[in-house]
């Protein structure tokens, strides 16, 4: 068996900014959905490294920007409200019929 | 277990210590009633006193001699003077409740709630956020603009947690959402966000 490197979540933020530079709302949406599971990743990534491990019983995403918001570190409680922001906007663009001005939103990518 | 200790029973056992201590028993009395006034009408800890009295080894002088001891009991709580914190539970919970509503009712007058439950049902578990919103709203006015209408969701996600958005509804310039959503952040809500321990965040939605 081959091993192989692990996956480079910057390839995710790369795609979300390939994405939004599309004509279509589902290009738009996708891309607001791959720059928040960039931010997942890396986010994730970190805090494993200082010892976080998820409850069973509540998603891993609630208790990730959770710990991050409760943090004494003031750019950790900034970074989970970033990130706490952009789950609710690529939950909307995953799952919501209407998404006025998305086009908008992703034009930063 | 029959209370046979080493050949002598917790009864003998009891018998021999009160003999051994009779000399000094009247002496401890007379100290102990020094120290408690014969003529005290004090419930609370008095009655604590007299329940411990009657049923300890020193009951027998004190209360025989003192008809107010006999019989004593732990009190009820409806029988303490001044009562007990516990009497007013319910008192104290209806308050609570009257005033959470109170506070709901308030917040409808700054933000938009939806007509299902959703909202509220946050609230209610979550009632340090209901203060943190009001305190939230002078501050969203500030950098939004007293104009514009804020509006607050607490939706299932897709695991079943449920997080408070407060958003401002934007029809504006989406450069001038971000801008006074950076200048909340600055102002107020970054040395304020860690009380709501990733319960709640503010937002803007375009319209």
């Amino acid at each position: 068996m081959i091993a192989m490197p692990p996956f480079d979540w910057l390839g995710y933020f790369e795609l979300a900014h390939d994405l939004a530079a599309q004509d279509k709302e589902a290009c738009h949406r996708s891309s607001l959905s791959r720059a928040y599971y960039y931010v997942y990743n890396i986010a994730l990534a970190r805090a494993e490294g200082n010892g976080f491990t998820s409850i069973p019983g509540e998603s891993t995403h609630v208790q990730l920007w959770r710990l991050y918001c409760k943090s004494p570190e003031p750019q950790c409680i900034h970074l989970g409200q970033i990130a706490l922001r952009l789950k609710e906007k690529r939950e909307r663009a995953d799952y919501k019929p209407l998404y006025p001005r998305v086009h908008e939103e992703v034009l930063e990518f | 277990m029959n209370g046979n200790l080493g050949g002598q029973t917790a009864r003998d056992q009891w018998e021999a210590a009160r003999t051994e201590f009779a000399p000094y028993r009247s002496q401890f009395n007379a100290a102990w009633r020094a120290q408690v006034p014969v003529a005290s009408t004090t419930v609370y800890p008095g009655q604590l006193w007299k329940s411990f009295a009657a049923s300890s080894m020193f009951s027998t002088d004190v209360a025989v001699q003192r008809e107010d001891i006999k019989g004593a009991r732990w009190p009820l709580p409806s029988q303490r003077e001044g009562g007990s914190s516990l009497d007013y539970l319910e008192d104290q919970m209806a308050a609570f409740v009257a005033e959470h509503k109170a506070l709901v009712q308030d917040l409808r007058k700054h933000f938009q709630i939806p007509t299902d439950s959703s909202v509220t049902n946050f609230l209610n578990d979550h009632s340090s956020i209901l203060q943190l919103l009001m305190e939230a709203k002078k501050h969203l006015e500030d950098c939004f603009g007293s104009s514009t209408v804020f509006a607050l969701r607490a939706e299932l996600d897709e695991s079943g947690s449920r997080t408070l958005y407060a958003s401002a509804i934007w029809s504006g310039k989406l450069q001038d959402a971000r801008n006074a959503l950076d200048k909340f952040d600055n102002d107020w809500w970054m040395s304020h966000a860690r009380q709501a321990g990733g319960y709640l965040t503010f937002t803007y939605e375009l319209v």
